[in-house]
């Protein structure tokens, strides 16, 4: 077992023999099951399918998406890379990265941004799109510089799971955090689509300024 | 050293045993690729090598990943009158000596070049990520950029239009909800109707 997958400990799959969508729902209900008293930053908002079978059980919710869906959530209409660099993000405890293609760019900067305490949780909900760019040998910048690897990294296609599990654990380093508990789920269609819901636990304080 | 000359036999699979004296452990990784390349490859390896007593004394892992695969048969070779410190010695030998070897750094890279360029993964070869990134040549137009996570200052505009008659009442409505939120402030216009 590699030293990666021993930091990510056990993996729990979900039962996903059904399409995707209860799956993402029920990584999502674990990760607010884990972590229920947390607001949710949801910066793949859309027109709200996660929030209506999931995140409007949590204290709180703001969502983030390109486009203006007038609905009854309080969300920003502006690219969430912006958002993200624009609000304190100490206001949340969970952050829904349902990208279509590839989350780690806005996981970088959660983890760049969000100081996480000793012994507090944060949770994470990610959808990582990328497989099949890793099977045609393509390693997405954002996603090598948080597994520790340079973008011409070969073997990536029959090594996606390593990979992943390299940026799971280089993302819980960033964020000074231990990676509490882990769920994943399969995608069915043929981009082999993978979910994660992940929580992390601080383990050291940040250093002083 | 014994004249007979080795001869090749397959064995079922299921009648050989692993020796109860074999001090080294496979791991998953290297079973998992071991097997992925017999699968991909066939066996061209070498046949394991057993005693009389049908205890194997090389091809452990080999012998491991034939049953995962489901082989019936696999190609052994059986040494006989070997004594018990010969079988011990062999079984400690046959891999540590394997340790004391050393890659040829330019051979393997082109080597492994090559197998990337007929589509063959190194992954399988029981290399990990870390390794195959440290061997082979950097595409010097990968650049690898840092996400910037700095803040920003970036601001945002809303419009509200509507008929003339509305504005007055809008434009009250609005200074008070934003009286709330620091830096936001409300602009107006008109635009004249055709």
């Amino acid at each position: 077992m590699s030293r990666f997958s021993e930091r990510l400990g056990k993996v729990a799959k979900v039962d996903n023999h059904a399409r995707s969508m209860p799956d993402k729902v029920a990584l999502r209900r674990r990760v607010l099951e884990a972590v229920p008293s947390a607001q949710v930053f949801d910066a793949f908002a859309g027109s709200g399918q996660m929030y209506q079978r999931v995140w409007r059980d949590a204290p709180g919710y703001v969502g983030c998406d390109l486009r203006w869906f007038p609905d009854d959530r309080v969300a920003f209409v502006a690219d969430n890379r912006r958002v993200l660099r624009s609000i304190d993000l100490g206001a949340f405890g969970i952050f829904d990265l349902d990208a279509y293609g590839s989350p780690w760019e806005q996981a970088l900067i959660v983890a760049g941004r969000r100081m996480v305490r000793p012994g507090e949780l944060v949770g994470l909900c990610l959808t990582e799109g990328s497989m099949m760019k890793l099977k045609l040998g393509g390693l997405p910048k954002a996603l090598a510089q948080v597994a520790g690897l340079r973008p011409t990294a070969v073997g990536a296609a029959q090594s996606a799971d390593e990979i992943m599990q390299r940026a799971i654990t280089g993302l819980a380093d960033r964020m000074r955090c231990r990676i509490a508990k882990a769920w994943m789920a399969r995608g069915k269609s043929a981009a082999e689509v993978r979910y994660y819901g992940l929580v992390f636990e601080g383990v050291t304080p940040a250093p002083a300024h | 050293m014994g004249k007979s000359r080795l001869k090749i036999v397959y064995r079922k699979t299921a009648e050989l045993r692993p020796h109860p004296k074999n001090p080294r452990h496979h791991s998953e990784t290297k079973l998992a690729a071991l097997a992925a390349y017999v699968k991909r490859v066939g066996w061209i390896g070498s046949p394991i090598v057993i005693d009389s007593a049908d205890q194997i004394l090389k091809g452990h892992a080999l012998w491991t990943v034939a049953g995962r695969l489901e082989l019936a048969e696999v190609p052994t070779i059986t040494v006989a009158g070997l004594s018990e410190a010969d079988s011990i010695g062999h079984l400690i030998a046959d891999n540590q000596l394997a340790l004391i070897s050393t890659w040829d750094q330019g051979k393997l890279r082109d080597g492994l070049v090559a197998l990337k360029d007929a589509g063959v993964d190194a992954g399988d070869l029981g290399f990990d990520v870390a390794s195959i990134d440290d061997l082979l040549p950097v595409d010097a137009s990968a650049e690898l950029e840092e996400v910037d996570f700095s803040a920003v200052r970036d601001r945002f505009w809303i419009s509200v239009r509507g008929p003339l008659a509305a504005q007055a009442m809008a434009l009250q409505k609005l200074r008070t909800l934003m009286a709330e939120l620091p830096g936001v402030s409300v602009e107006q216009g008109t635009v004249e109707g055709v």
